[in-house]
């Protein structure tokens, strides 16, 4: 089905292009206090800030690598942490079940599978820690152990 | 190989046929290999073909199941998803057999190792394991779905290689099936096509050979047949057109022998067409024939009149051996050459070969004569004929059963003689006889046109000299008309003095006048006379009044005193005062009878009254005479007739005085009774079954019927001359005779010489209200002088009115000169008209004016003629037409001049109201003035002829039926006294008489219709039952102008002789050119030299003699007959005074020639003028006349005119002394 899939593109893309104007007086409030979740990287990862749509395409495994470097491998929290539903919403701009669906389709279909959704934040940062490439994000509290958190654009 | 044809065409539509078999078994063979082909691809790869994309399905299906179990977070679901897993594996394991059982086992594993995966996955996640190993597991589950599809996808990829496998061996097939075929049908074909060649060239071959060969039949060689063909249908036929041509080789040999024959014989006939002599024929004839049948030499012999066979024509002959004719002329060249035999021109029939074969009818043919018989020369050289051939020429005769010969024809040849230029000899010499006999004929026709021409000359000669004597005549009419111009001066001298006379007496008026104005007591009595003679009628009628008033008083007797006898006296006072009142009442109304304007009262007239009162006036008469008077009253008559009494009393008076008069002894008897049944009216409007006689007779001297007429005419009495015996004016009769014509009857008598007269009036019953329209006619023109009358007899009355009556009534056939008169002012529509009028035949005059046309027209002036007719203008210059049509209508001379209007006016019923014929308004057209002529002179110069045929009543075969049919006006009469009745009343123009009419003596008749019509005697035919002697034929003869003796066609010569006069009247001739007679003119000259001369007429032909005779008679020469020269020379010595003898030359017993010469051997008649009459206008006959002592000759027929021009001359020459009456008339004339 092109087309459908087309058309279903061209939703996203316009879905993606909408969503950060309310996204931003959030980052500007998470400065202050506590951000709802903060992405992070390898240390190792020469990043420091990334487009929010980059993130997005990377979490949606449109986007494998990291310019001509590493291989990327994103990483997501439970469907039921805060961090996923505020990530889902603000970087992927759509809900956390839209996600799952997402990504049902694509393992059914035999296309693609989803970056593993991990119990904890700790995972999260160990698995982040763990692989050079790897990118995730996890709550604001938390003690980062070292990850470099990405500013996103 | 010789198979007919029909074997042949089913030999290659066999082959053909077979052909076709073979094509259409080879196809089945074929076709069954790709039928194979095309099965497995059916029953083997079809299916797989479909099975790929349902296991695609299948397996989709399965996926998607397993999707929607987890995303419906349904377990049950997800574990129905192995029913969708174990329908694919059914599905797979029922393709199992169509597919590689390898690929299918791999395929299957494949499918359980995804599902057993997927199962796991689906499982985790509906159990919501997160984590690494469940996206490990996701993984693990991807790979074996791509592994999955890949075995799918090996699968079918497989099964579409076998396909095209399938598809490409059954396409192989096809292909050698299609190539198989090809050779096949290429084989076939190669075969057929040449079988065919191979038998079409066989059969063509034969057809350009009969072709060919009919082609030469066409033109005529039949020499080369066509050859032999084989057995087939065509050889057959071959064989019939070499009979064919056999038979027309045949006709063709026979066509050309006779075309030869008759191209010979046409060109024979052209030869010989056109006028040839019968040398040019005999010539032309063998010139042709001879070079036609190869004869070298020829020569005709033609058998003339005195059956000599003549030489007359030859060819290429020796010059010696010419024809007669022509030889004389080359003598001189034939002399070079007499070394050769002498010519034999001539032969009689049977001499010689020519002679013999003239004799017989076959041709003679002479083979191998001897070398010098006939020698064939040309300048280079001679050779002897071989066969010398004789044709007789014969002629098929049409009276004879021998056909007759013409000539003999000889030819000789180098060549023997064929039987073909026998044939044509045969055949031509009918034409050449013909040629011959024409040739003959046209010689003889030649020399008969020569004679003729001779002839004709001699007649223009002839001619010529009567031309000349036609000169003579004219010259003396010039003279004639000298003389007439002479008297009009002479006429008009006399008019002079008669003016001078009238003059001299206007003079002696005046003096007498003088002198009774001198002598007054004279002219007193005078006037008391005038006065007198004025009144006395008048004063007759006032004693006549008194007493008849008297004598009627005495007759009524009333006192008794009277004795019968003397009443009856009284009363015949009575009815004689009466007579004499009405006959004074007459002489006074005699004006009107003269006039025609008689009153006639026609009223009841009860005829016994009037016989008993003609008995009372006469009875005393006739005692007085010592006669007897009876009257009669036939019982059958009817009491009254309508009539008018007075008139029929004084016809009765008139008749019975005179009865009475003439009577000395015996009796006078009046008797009224009903018209005898045989008597014949002249009149023809009296019937007799509607009139009554009234019959006077008496016993006195009687009336001799030459005189009969004679009493009738007014101052005639019989008997008068001698002593005067019996007085009276001898009015009586004739007034009489008028009234009876005025009350539409007829007085006739019947009388002879001392046999007592018997005078009979008809009347008809009913009296015609109008007097007879002739009346006026009748008594004006009496021509006799009115003379002094006394009233003396009874019913004798003047004639007083004649003379003013005389202009009154013109005769219609008043002369005139022929002409139309054109009376018109526009010149030239007068000249067309008169140019058309000349056309017509006809003369015209113009007059300019009415005035001038009048005058023409009435011809007042001497020397004019009334004009035939008038043609008249409306608007003429001076008076118009209708003034001149009233005056020419009141003119009694121009009053029946037939008068056509022609105008632009158009009032053609005025017009003809004034009695114009017809009424032509211009512009008139041609055929219009044509017409206009026509109806004016409707027949020029024409009026009926007037026949007058006195024959029995009963006869059998009246003339007068015969003559009906001509165009005359016809009247007959059974006896000589109703001939001379009519005769008397009408003028006729010819009259037959019939000699077997029982009453008649002829002569006595013919004498007195000549005195009683006197210059009007009409031209006299006498028509004889039987043969006439002699002598009465020449008594007959004098006064006739024919006589027809009744035996054989002499009906039809009667009816000649009759239309002959007819034809003299219509052509406006004077029938018997009698004018010389007739006292209104000058005489003839020439007539008064024969006036009462003697001449002798010798002839033998009666009818010549009777012509002549009537002519001359009618001039007044006294003519003796002879009808041989004997009876001349008698008559000559009987009759001294014959002035001239005419003599006929050809006469029986002694011919003209040798009377004449008698005649002068005496001395007294050597002077005698003899005109020699001859038929034969030769110039001998004429030389020979003058050599007998004819004085001069004419030729018959004679030419009144010019026999009178003769007789006048001879007589003049003759220097004879004119006789007295002669010269009496000659002097007056002068």
């Amino acid at each position: 089905m092109p087309i459908f899939r087309l058309i279903f593109r061209v939703l996203i893309v316009a879905l993606l292009l909408v969503a950060p104007t309310p996204g931003l007086p959030t980052a500007v409030r998470a400065a202050a206090p506590m951000p709802a979740f903060r992405v992070i990287v390898n240390p190792a990862n020469p990043n420091t800030s990334v487009d929010r749509k980059f993130v997005a395409d990377i979490f949606l495994k449109k986007v494998t690598r990291w310019g001509q470097l590493d291989t990327v491998r994103p990483v997501d929290l439970r469907p039921d942490s805060p961090a996923r539903r505020a990530f889902d919403e603000e970087v992927l701009k759509r809900s956390v079940s839209a996600v799952r669906n997402y990504w049902q389709q694509m393992v059914f279909s035999g296309r693609d599978v989803p970056p593993p959704e991990l119990n904890s934040e700790e995972e999260v940062i160990a698995y982040v820690l763990r692989s050079p490439g790897a990118i995730g994000y996890v709550s604001g509290g938390i003690n980062l152990q070292g990850t470099k958190v990405l500013i996103l654009k | 190989m010789r198979l007919s044809l029909r074997a042949k065409l089913i030999a290659i539509v066999g082959i053909a046929a077979f052909a076709f078999l073979v094509l259409i078994a080879a196809g089945a063979v074929i076709g069954r290999q790709t039928d194979r082909e095309l099965a497995n691809i059916q029953r083997r790869l079809l299916p797989k073909v479909e099975l790929a994309p349902r296991l695609d399905a299948d397996f989709e299906r399965l996926r998607r199941n397993l999707q929607d179990a987890v995303a419906a977070v349904d377990a049950e679901a997800l574990a129905n998803t192995r029913q969708a897993k174990d329908r694919l594996q059914a599905e797979l394991a029922a393709a199992r057999s169509a597919l590689n059982p390898a690929d299918v086992d791999a395929l299957a594993r494949a499918i359980d190792d995804y599902y057993a995966t997927a199962l796991d996955v689906s499982r985790r996640l509906l159990a919501g394991e997160t984590g690494e190993a469940l996206v490990a597991a996701m993984s693990e589950m991807q790979a074996r779905h791509t592994r999955a599809v890949e075995a799918l996808r090996i699968t079918t990829t497989f099964d579409r290689s076998e396909l095209e496998h399938a598809f490409t061996a059954a396409a192989r097939a096809q292909a050698t099936a299609g190539r198989v075929r090809l050779v096949v049908s290429a084989v076939c074909l190669v075969f057929v096509l040449s079988l065919s060649m191979w038998f079409s060239r066989g059969v063509l071959n034969s057809v350009r050979a009969l072709t060919s060969g009919l082609r030469r039949f066409g033109r005529g060689e039949f020499s080369q047949p066509i050859v032999d063909l084989g057995k087939d249908e065509l050889g057959e036929v071959a064989a019939q057109a070499n009979q064919m041509a056999t038979n027309l080789s045949q006709l063709a040999a026979q066509r050309d022998r006779a075309d030869w024959l008759r191209t010979g014989h046409a060109g024979l006939s052209d030869q010989l067409r056109g006028e040839l002599e019968l040398e040019d024929v005999a010539a032309r004839a063998i010139g042709y024939l001879a070079p036609y049948v190869g004869a070298r030499v020829g020569a005709v012999y033609d058998l003339d009149q005195k059956n000599r066979l003549r030489l007359v024509g030859t060819y290429a002959l020796s010059s010696e051996r010419e024809p007669a004719s022509s030889r004389a002329g080359k003598e001189t060249e034939a002399h070079g050459s007499g070394d050769a035999l002498a010519p034999v021109c001539e032969f009689a029939v049977g001499e010689g070969l020519v002679g013999q074969a003239a004799l017989q009818t076959d041709i003679m043919v002479v083979t191998d004569p001897p070398p010098a018989y006939l020698r064939v020369r040309s300048g280079l050289g001679e050779a002897p004929a071989q066969t010398v051939v004789l044709v007789p020429i014969l002629h098929a005769h049409a009276f004879a059963h021998q056909p007759r010969v013409s000539g003999v024809i000889e030819l000789g040849l180098f060549s023997p003689w064929s039987e073909r230029a026998g044939d044509l000899m045969l055949a031509v010499r009918e034409t050449f006889s013909i040629a011959i006999e024409v040739a003959r004929a046209r010689a003889a026709t030649r020399q008969l046109l020569a004679e003729t021409q001779r002839q004709a000359e001699l007649l223009s000669r002839q001619e010529e000299e009567l031309r000349a004597s036609n000169e003579v005549l004219q010259s003396q009419q010039e003279e004639l008309v000298q003389t007439n111009e002479e008297l009009i001066q002479q006429t008009e001298e006399l008019e002079a003095q008669r003016k001078i006379l009238e003059d001299r007496n206007q003079e002696l008026v005046r003096a007498r006048s003088e002198l009774e104005r001198k002598a007054a007591e004279l002219s007193t009595v005078s006037a008391y006379k005038s006065q007198f003679l004025a009144n006395m009628s008048h004063e007759l009628r006032t004693p006549l009044n008194s007493m008849l008033l008297l004598s009627n008083l005495l007759a009524s007797n009333e006192t008794g005193a009277l004795s019968d006898k003397q009443v009856e006296y009284a009363g015949t006072i009575y009815s004689a005062g009466r007579d004499l009142l009405a006959l004074i009442n007459q002489v006074l109304d005699l004006a009107k009878i003269e006039a025609g304007r008689y009153d006639v009262r026609v009223a009841p007239v009860p005829l016994r009254e009037v016989v008993a009162g003609l008995e009372r006036v006469f009875s005393p008469l006739v005692q007085e005479k010592r006669l007897r008077l009876v009257t009669e009253v036939a019982e059958d008559l009817p009491p009254t007739i309508a009539s008018d009494r007075q008139r029929i009393e004084q016809i009765l008076n008139n008749l019975l005085a005179n009865a009475v008069k003439f009577t000395a002894k015996g009796e006078v008897t009046l008797r009224i009774e009903r018209p005898a049944p045989e008597v014949v009216f002249r009149r023809p409007e009296l019937r007799r079954d509607a009139a009554v006689a009234l019959v006077v007779s008496d016993t006195g001297l009687g009336i001799a019927a030459a005189d009969h007429e004679r009493i009738f005419a007014p101052f005639e009495q019989l008997d008068a001359a001698p002593d005067r015996r019996y007085g009276g004016t001898g009015l009586g009769l004739n007034i009489a005779r008028e009234l009876a014509h005025l009350l539409g009857g007829e007085l006739q008598l019947r009388s002879s010489l001392g046999q007592g007269s018997t005078f009979i009036c008809y009347l008809p019953v009913e009296a015609p209200a109008q007097p007879a329209p002739d009346q006026a006619r009748k008594l004006g023109t009496g021509d006799h002088p009115s003379g002094p009358s006394a009233m003396g007899g009874p019913g004798a009355s003047p004639p007083r009115a004649s003379d003013s009556m005389g202009t009154a009534a013109i005769p219609a056939d008043l002369p005139h000169d022929g002409s139309l008169l054109i009376i018109e002012d526009d010149p030239r529509f007068a000249a067309a008209l008169g140019e058309l009028i000349e056309r017509q035949g006809l003369k015209y005059r113009i007059a300019r004016d009415g005035r001038s046309g009048l005058r023409m027209a009435q011809a007042r002036e001497v020397g004019q003629r009334r004009p035939q007719a008038i043609v008249l203008d409306v608007m003429l210059p001076d008076i118009d037409g209708w003034k001149v049509m009233e005056e020419l209508r009141a003119d009694p001379i121009t009053a029946n001049i037939p008068v056509h209007f022609i105008s632009g006016v158009d009032a053609a019923d005025h017009g003809r109201s004034l009695g114009a014929l017809g009424y032509l308004t211009k512009p008139a057209t041609q055929q219009d003035l044509v017409r206009m002529v026509q109806s004016l002179v409707p027949h020029p110069g024409r009026r009926k002829c007037r026949l007058l045929v006195v024959e029995a009543g009963a006869a059998a075969d009246p003339l007068a039926g015969k003559l009906a049919g001509e165009d005359l006006y016809l009247e007959r009469a059974g006896n000589t006294g109703d001939a001379l009745n009519l005769l008397g009343q009408e003028r006729f123009d010819c009259l037959i008489l019939d000699l077997s009419l029982p009453d008649l003596d002829g002569l006595d008749f013919l004498r007195s219709v000549r005195s009683k019509c006197g210059a009007d005697t009409p031209a006299v035919v006498v028509y004889a039952g039987r043969p006439l002697s002699k002598a009465e034929a020449q008594v007959l003869e004098a006064h006739t102008e024919a006589v027809v003796v009744n035996e054989g066609s002499s009906t039809e010569r009667l009816l000649d002789e009759v239309r002959l006069f007819v034809r003299r009247v219509n052509e406006g001739l004077d029938p018997r050119r009698r004018g010389s007679s007739s006292p209104q003119r000058h005489p003839h000259p020439a007539d008064v030299r024969l006036q009462g001369r003697k001449i002798l007429v010798a002839d033998d032909d009666m009818r010549t003699l009777y012509a002549l005779s009537a002519m001359l008679r009618a001039k007044g020469v006294e003519v003796l007959a002879a009808d041989t020269g004997q009876a001349a020379l008698t008559i000559l010595e009987d009759h001294a005074d014959v002035r001239a003898v005419l003599m006929d030359i050809m006469m029986p017993e002694m011919d003209g020639y040798e009377a004449i010469r008698r005649i002068r051997e005496q001395v007294r008649f050597q002077s005698l003028p003899i005109i020699a009459v001859t038929a034969k206008a030769m110039k001998g006959d004429a030389e020979k006349c003058l050599e007998a002592g004819a004085t001069d000759y004419l030729t018959k027929p004679i030419d009144p005119e010019k026999l009178v021009v003769a007789l006048h001359r001879v007589l003049s020459h003759n220097g004879e002394a004119p006789d007295p009456i002669a010269a009496d008339e000659a002097g007056r004339s002068s």
